[in-house]
């Protein structure tokens, strides 16, 4: 069986009603056009990032607090995405945390922390591989360097049914431009296309060409490793 | 500028089943490898370390990094050198790796308290009359100096965390 999500039926039913704004006027199924909805999930999520980054940036620690679960993975894995080990991962972490700290109250658009954080995550994971004097990943780099133990082989892992190790293993196989914009895209579905450009220093004009490319790789990938298609 | 409550040019045509294979990469990678707790802990704690009274001087040239080589003997060779700017100054240092502990030795543009800021908690230091100073004893980590000047009326002066 595939593992699915609470929220997975309800987006496969009403994804347009759900989020109104990533469909445009006309194709949305009964919003009228021309008027603002600001009801959607994706407005609500903006705003609820920007207050709470007003409110930490005024002291507020459970607004902080808030921040770090929201986001924590988002930083973690984007660092991990460009082949840090755990400790290098967790330096390059811990700097972001700070650096958003130093910047709380300094940020013009609240509601970009999202598109700041992965912004400086990548630049801060670019900055320690190059300290380190190893080569910075490209799109031959595949998994060598982390060897698979004879029980988490895709055959293993398909075995014994483990679908989410088996959508990881999918993952750590593409190329880092797309592990990057799919871990990027994970943690923050809504980001708008200017977010994800001035995240990844990709021209707005190919995010949606490159996502597509990226998924469909990921797709294949976990047929390849022998995953469930997940859908 | 845009009203940035609004999603402008928000993702379109991002399908259910796009964005349920998205959902699944999220919790796959939650699962498979949670954040350390320790790191949780360290970016809570982080808050803190809020100054909202000084300038921001941030990392302007990183030694380590000149000459983008891939080898990484030259930048070991010699001190690692950090210089942090803003608009009411600048401050410079240099970095000597003795195992888990660094020393630190720069100069600000006049006297000032320092305040170093690592992961070991923070260190008081006095610079002498010219700026100078040095501390030992800063532990390897993301680190940042305080910088309160003592004989002007200057802002206080806070650089940007880097690891060192």
């Amino acid at each position: 069986m595939v593992a699915t999500t609470p929220r997975a039926s309800e987006v496969g039913a009403g994804a347009s009603a759900l989020y109104p704004e990533h469909y445009p006027a006309g194709r949305g199924a009964g919003h009228p056009t021309g008027v603002c909805v600001p009801t959607g999930e994706v407005a609500v999520d903006r705003l609820d990032v920007a207050a709470l980054v007003r409110a930490a940036a005024g002291g507020d620690q459970s607004a902080w607090n808030a921040l770090v679960e929201r986001f924590a993975g988002l930083v973690w894995h984007v660092a991990r995405a460009h082949r840090l080990d755990a400790a290098d991962a967790a330096d390059v972490s811990q700097t972001v945390w700070l650096r958003l700290v130093e910047s709380l109250p300094r940020l013009r658009e609240p509601a970009a922390v999202p598109g700041w954080i992965v912004t400086t995550t990548r630049h801060e994971c670019l900055r320690v591989i190059r300290r380190s004097g190893r080569e910075i990943p490209d799109d031959s780099t595949r998994l060598a360097e982390r060897p698979t133990a004879a029980d988490a082989s895709p055959e293993a892992l398909a075995e014994r049914g483990e679908q989410r190790a088996l959508v990881r293993l999918a993952l750590d196989r593409l190329p880092i431009r797309c592990r990057t914009l799919l871990c990027a895209l994970a943690y923050t579905p809504d980001a708008s296309y200017a977010d994800i450009s001035a995240a990844l220093d990709m021209p707005v004009g190919s995010i949606g060409p490159t996502r597509s490319r990226c998924l469909q790789q990921l797709r294949r990938e976990l047929v390849a490793g022998g995953a469930v298609e997940p859908e | 500028m845009p009203d940035s409550s609004m999603p402008d040019s928000s993702m379109p045509s991002l399908d259910p089943r796009d964005r349920h294979l998205l959902d699944q990469l999220r919790t796959a990678l939650d699962q498979t490898e949670p954040v350390p707790a320790a790191v949780l802990t360290a970016a809570r704690a982080s808050l803190t370390w809020l100054t909202i009274d000084a300038e921001l001087a941030t990392l302007a040239e990183d030694s380590a990094l000149l000459g983008s080589s891939v080898r990484s003997a030259p930048a070991l060779a010699t001190p690692r050198v950090l210089t942090f700017e803003c608009s009411t100054g600048v401050l410079v240092f240099e970095v000597t790796p003795a195992g888990e502990r660094r020393g630190i030795m720069g100069q600000a543009d006049r006297a000032a308290h320092l305040l170093i800021r690592h992961s070991g908690g923070t260190i008081d230091a006095y610079t002498d009359e010219y700026g100078r100073f040095r501390v030992d004893d800063v532990l390897a980590g993301p680190v940042s100096l305080r910088c309160t000047f003592t004989d002007a009326p200057h802002a206080p002066i806070v650089t940007s965390w880097v690891v060192v």
